[in-house]
């Protein structure tokens, strides 16, 4: 294990055993999660020892630059990191009182009051927890569905998954029943048997009326390349929705799409939300859908959340550098601003053996001091409030030249040059 | 930057520019005589390029941008049209003409990873051109050969792109997206290019880097004097570059003007539409609500006759018969365009009826379908002779008579907009939308003419339609009296939405 | 590091060396060919005897660790009368020829080092040939599309429609009735410069040497006529989808010429599965060289399949006649093959560049 792991102390957030306090309303409570990937060229610290709590029926940004780690740390929230990742430590605290009560006896450290912690459940339940609990929507519809199953029937098997999974719950094998060689065989014997039920197909078309496809019954019976982008992502949103989810990770949701359709498919998510009371966790690297959907916002570098608030503490009295110059890097469409602020450099790698115990803005960072090259916990900006927090020196205290660190100071090899 | 000074002559001009793709065009489906189905991305374009200027060409992906930016270069052949550069036509150049062309004007692409060859190194990448052109052409008076003189001047390009000079034997995969593109710039600077093609140089790159890159375009542009076409979907980068700008949509330009006009006072829906529904990063964004354009673009294969626009367009102008609220009339054009296109039958909805009935005991009721239909359709609150018209394309299309149906509502409510294609219209901020032409083309004025006459009406538009705030309310002023009295009531009702 | 249109980088190099640590196939392969091709390459002096040197008193023996019993019968006058006489005689294997003779006393082995050079020989010439054949009509069709490909791969289909085997017996057939000669005579220089006769004077091994060595030119120009549309289909498919990469655009942009970015930028990006069927192809040409050669269309005699076809008739009584060059055949397309996996596991993920993401 890197030694960059250390350092999360948090005041008022206690480790150790048990759910991190929070807001009453937190549904979600993430403290010290960490992925690895453990590849050829070395081990990659994706995610770092990462803390967010997510609010009932609120919707919570991760923005953050390509590289930063958001998708993984999406995946992690879910369970799904795949070889060579792992997720190496860390507690996905849940809030689900019957959970809590069905496991308080059997495993303790699993639960505290309403909370469970789904790391430490067993695989089954957490395999089980996807779709009621979690559940995700990704960037990339086209490559997400199946294009040899039909969109409707797609969306019909989560329902019946579900179905299954509610008439008997955690029971991995209650969602497979059907599924086994009998089932195979006669269905490669019978191919148009499908694998749904009639009223799972028409649960099916109701999702995609409810996410605003028209003609929902015969638009159930095309193929994935039938549909145009937003469409399909409409569908991804109908499939997630099967469940019922809690929380809706949305990864990227709008990447792929035009302008005009990325504000459908905004209104969708919000009028989603606002109606089944869905907490989302939106997963972006625009700030601008960002400050159009989110109301707390957490901005990630490096596998780590640098900073996080409300909208307003990030967006207008962000104290960490990298916010900064993230905000400062967009032209602005209102106002033709005479001249970018971009920072300098290039994302690091994230490759254990070059992070080291530092800050790891500290050297794109405009301000670096000498106090950045140690590992930096997470200050609270407002003491007093656990809403806007960040990890950076600035926040204890003012940037003084005196200290700064010559410019020089990571230049090893560094062949980038900014062009101010 | 500078404004384009009156009277120059433009650096490149594009008239009726054309590129169609040819699907089933092979020697086997010739065999089968199939007949070939042409997909318009490029549907008659004309843009000026002024010295020393950046024209921004900006749309959704599929309207044909990038592939106007390919063409006018002659990357790829056009299907029709002409490009003149510096006065000399681009389509007739052939051998050593077409060679000084290419020397004239550079392109740099948008994806820096596949737009640099793997196999080679920087240096060779960005001294390919000078090779080519076969430069220098005689050895430098310094004794250097000609080998060293191109790794020199490959040497001075990486340093003015922001590289150092002797990271010039790598190879592209050692370097981030955001220094690719710098080696991108550095190869089409090479030979001095007096024009450059930005085919969205900076979409694939992250914020920060983006503007990196934006600020080292810009400073290469005051340094050499460059003329810049930037082909964008990010609106805010293009308000952020660009000195003219021109909207694409479904291989047409719907509007150009100044930047600062068509981002304060679009003209034309789309270009609001498309406005509206970008995210500002900012706290005001919070929860606003934009009323998005329904629907998709419509398929290049088989464009909207008339407007391309009219199938999502917010203001459709309706025909002098008819008189009703702005999203009503969207309802029965919506319901129109899906029976022409066969989008869906009556059988289907039958199916969703019959599915959604409880009981085994299902009547095919014809109240009920009517009802339906109605719902889905937003055509509830018509009344008077337009509900009757509805109500017998309806009754009709109970009857299974799809065709029949389309054509009642046609005859009924066919809109000017789908019956002539608009033209540019307006001189220097132009859009090419009836609402704005139907005065125009009525009396077959010169364009010219028009542009200056409305000009001297117009008054730039008080508020801003873009401005952050939360708000629905979308009436743009119009820059021009007698037409907005024409559009005021479709504007009007949109805005209650 | 590069070569012509090749240019190695070091993760590449890193590449096929974590290939071959990781995987014992590769090794097998890479060890039986380094073995085959040196071989070939020294058989003047390490074959034990000249391949062409007849010896009937020790014709058929066996191969060491093995005894054969033949029957002599002759005929002897006993009382009178001619009777024929049959018995059984054991014959044993001797370690001047550890593989046995073959029924013209032959030495087995030296027949199979030469052998190889021929199958070799005329499988790289074979590929070369077939290489340079199809990549260009592959990459000229891929590049420019529309007739011309319809064209050239329509070509390529019909040729693909005919068993090589017969295709190449007809082509043989057509050539022979142009020209006499069906093989070139190439001298040895291991031979004529006399490296080769004071090293087996030194070690003790029998000379001379032969100091020609046949090269039959029609079967390499026939093979490589009935494999290039292997390469021609690999190559049109890489040039189809690396002549759309923006890198040919730019290089267009710059006012490159066709000819320049097909050998600068299509060729070098479509080399990997190139060099891969390459490899592939050495062996498909030894195997169909043999078969040629078997049916007694080679034009030399120094070949795995001629012997087969001269051990088919012992079969039953010197089973190592025609066993001995089977196995060389066997061994040398399965090491050509498992160097073939080996390239293409080692070169396939990710061409370099892909890494930087």
């Amino acid at each position: 294990m890197s030694e960059t792991t250390s350092g999360t102390e948090r005041a008022g957030t206690p480790t150790g055993d048990g759910a991190p306090e929070g807001h009453p309303d937190d549904v979600l409570r993430v403290r010290d999660l960490s992925t690895r990937f453990f590849t050829e060229e070395g081990q990659i610290n994706a995610v770092e020892s990462l803390d967010f709590t997510v609010r009932d029926g609120e919707v919570f940004g991760i923005v953050g630059e390509s590289g930063s780690g958001k998708s993984v740390a999406a995946l992690s929230l879910v369970d799904l990191v795949d070889s060579p990742g792992r997720i190496t430590s860390g507690e996905v605290w849940y809030r689900d009182a019957d959970l809590a009560d069905e496991f308080r006896d059997d495993v303790p450290e699993a639960v505290d009051g309403e909370f469970v912690d789904t790391r430490r459940l067993p695989e089954g339940v957490r395999r089980a927890l996807r779709g009621p609990a979690f559940s995700m929507v990704f960037q990339d519809p086209m490559s997400s569905l199946n294009p040899s199953i039909t969109v409707g029937e797609q969306i019909a098997e989560a329902v019946e998954v579900q179905r299954r999974a509610r008439a008997n719950p955690r029971r991995t094998r209650s969602r497979t029943q059907g599924y086994g060689m009998g089932r195979l065989i006669v269905d490669s014997l019978l191919p148009n048997r499908g694998y749904t039920s009639e009223s799972s197909m028409n649960r099916a078309i109701e999702l995609l009326e409810q996410v605003g496809i028209p003609d929902p019954a015969e638009r159930a019976h095309e193929y994935p390349h039938q549909f145009s982008g937003g469409m399909l992502q409409r569908a991804m949103i109908a499939q997630a929705l099967a469940g019922e989810p809690d929380v809706l990770i949305a990864d990227e949701p709008t990447t792929a799409l035009d302008v005009t359709i990325q504000a459908q498919i905004l209104n969708l998510l919000r009028d989603l939300q606002e109606e089944q009371d869905t907490s989302v966790v939106m997963i972006t690297h625009d700030l601008g859908v960002i400050a159009r959907m989110c109301n707390r916002v957490g901005v990630m570098y490096a596998g780590q959340i640098v900073e996080r608030g409300t909208l307003s503490d990030v967006f207008d009295s962000p104290v960490h550098p990298y916010t900064e110059g993230l905000i400062g890097s967009i032209p602005d469409l209102d106002d033709p601003a005479p001249r970018l602020q971009p920072i300098e450099g290039n994302v690091p790698s994230l490759l254990d053996e070059e992070m080291g115990g530092r800050c790891f803005f500290a050297d794109r960072c405009p301000k670096a001091m000498s106090d950045c090259l140690q590992p930096i916990p997470e200050y609270d900006a407002e003491p007093g409030t656990d809403e806007h927090a960040a990890r950076c020196v600035l926040t204890e205290r003012e940037y003084d030249e005196a200290d700064a660190l010559p410019p020089d100071h990571f230049d090893r090899n560094e062949e980038v040059r900014g062009d101010e | 930057m500078s404004e384009p000074a009156a009277g120059e002559e433009p650096l490149l001009e594009v008239r009726g520019l054309r590129k169609y793709y040819f699907e089933n065009d092979s020697l086997f489906d010739r065999l089968l005589r199939r007949e070939p189905t042409s997909v318009k991305a490029v549907d008659g374009v004309d843009l000026e390029v002024y010295p020393g200027e950046t024209l921004g060409v900006v749309g959704e992906s599929g309207c044909g941008k990038s592939t106007t930016g390919e063409t006018l270069l002659r990357l790829r052949e056009a299907t029709d049209g002409s490009v003149r550069f510096d006065g000399e036509d681009v389509m007739e150049m052939s051998g050593d003409e077409l060679t000084r062309f290419r020397k004239r004007a550079g392109i740099v692409f948008q994806d820096p990873f596949s737009s640099l060859d793997p196999r080679m190194t920087v240096g060779d990448i960005v001294g390919e051109g000078l090779k080519i052109h076969g430069m220098p052409e005689e050895s430098p008076e310094d004794g250097r050969s000609k080998r060293e003189w191109r790794r020199d001047r490959a040497r001075e390009l990486l340093e003015r792109v922001g590289l150092s000079a002797d990271q010039i034997d790598r190879y592209p995969h050692e370097f981030s997206g955001g220094q690719r593109q710098r080696v991108g710039i550095a190869r089409a600077l090479a030979l001095d290019p007096e024009f450059v093609v930005l085919d969205e140089p900076v979409s694939a790159l992250d914020v920060s880097v983006q503007a990196q890159i934006l600020n080292l375009l810009e400073d290469l542009q005051e340094e050499f004097g460059l003329t810049y076409l930037f082909i964008a979907h990010d609106l805010s980068v293009v308000r952020h570059i660009c000195d003219r700008v021109a909207v694409m949509y479904l291989g047409e330009v719907v509007e150009t003007g100044p930047t600062d006009d068509i981002f304060e006072s679009p003209k034309h829906p789309y270009t609001e539409a498309l406005l509206e529904s970008v995210p500002r990063a900012s706290v005001e964004e919070q929860g606003r609500r934009v009323d998005p354009l329904p629907g998709d673009v419509p398929s290049p294969r088989n464009p909207p006759s008339g407007c391309h626009f009219r199938t999502r367009c917010p203001e459709v102008i309706q025909p002098a018969t008819v008189d009703i609220p702005q999203e009503q009339y969207r309802g029965v054009m919506n319901l129109r365009d899906r029976l022409e296109r066969q989008g869906f039958t009556a059988e289907s909805v039958w199916e969703t009826l019959e599915s959604e009935h409880d009981g085994d005991d299902f009547e095919r009721d014809t109240v009920a379908f009517k009802e339906a239909m109605r719902e889905e359709f937003d055509l509830a609150d018509l009344s008077g002779a337009t509900m009757d018209t509805v109500e017998d394309a309806l009754e009709i299309l109970a009857n299974g008579r799809e065709d029949e149906a389309a054509e009642r509502l046609r005859e009924a409510f066919a809109s000017p907009c789908e019956e002539e294609e608009p033209v540019l219209t307006g001189g220097e901020h132009a859009a090419a939308c009836h609402l704005f032409a139907d005065e125009e083309y009525d009396r077959d004025l010169d364009p010219e003419d028009v542009g200056n006459a409305m000009g001297g009406m117009g008054a730039p538009g008080p508020s801003p339609p873009v401005d952050g705030d939360v708000d629905d309310d979308l009436d743009p002023d119009g820059p021009d009296g007698t037409v907005e009295a024409d559009a005021d009531d479709s504007v009007g009702t949109d805005g209650d939405r | 590091m590069k070569i012509g249109p090749i240019s190695i980088s070091p993760r590449t190099i890193r590449n096929l060396r974590k290939e071959f640590r990781s995987s014992g196939l590769a090794r097998i392969g890479v060890v039986l060919v380094v073995v085959i091709v040196l071989a070939a390459a020294f058989a003047p002096m390490i074959a034990p005897h000249n391949p062409r040197t007849q010896n009937l008193d020790r014709a058929q023996l066996p191969p060491l660790g093995f005894t054969d019993t033949e029957q002599r019968t002759s005929t002897e006058m006993v009382n009178g009368s001619v009777q024929t006489v049959t018995e059984n005689v054991t014959v044993n294997a001797t370690a001047q020829h550890p593989l046995g003779t073959n029924s013209l006393g032959q030495d087995i082995l030296s027949r199979a080092i030469y052998g190889a050079r021929t199958s070799l020989l005329v499988g790289l010439f074979g590929t070369v040939l077939a290489a340079l054949l199809g990549v260009t009509v592959g990459l000229t069709a891929g590049y420019y599309r529309g007739r011309i490909d319809d064209a050239l791969m329509r070509t390529a289909d019909v040729s693909l429609a005919f068993p090589s085997l017969v295709l190449a017996i007809a082509l043989i057939g057509l050539f022979s009735r142009f020209q006499a000669d069906v093989a070139i005579a190439i001298t040895d220089p291991l031979v004529t410069t006399g490296v080769a006769g004071s090293f087996r004077d030194a070690v003790g091994l029998p000379t001379p040497m032969p100091e020609t060595f046949v090269l039959p030119t029609v079967v390499i120009l026939v093979v490589g006529f009935v494999n290039w549309v292997w390469f021609a289909r690999i190559a049109r498919g890489e040039a189809l989808s690396v002549r759309e990469e923006e890198y040919v655009k730019a290089a267009r942009a710059l006012g490159a010429s066709d000819v320049r970015i097909v050998f600068r930028h299509v060729l070098p990006n479509s080399i990997t599965p190139i060099l891969v069927l390459a490899t592939i192809q050495v062996a498909a040409i030894i195997l169909l060289e043999s078969a040629l050669s078997f049916l007694g269309f080679s034009g030399t005699t120094l070949s795995w399949g001629f012997d087969i076809a001269q051990g088919r008739d012992y079969l039953s009584s010197s089973w190592w006649i025609a066993t001995v060059p089977g196995i060389a055949i066997v061994l040398s397309v399965i090491g050509i093959n498992l160097v073939g996996d080996w390239l293409r596991d080692a070169l396939d993920p990710g061409i370099e560049g892909e890494g930087g993401m």
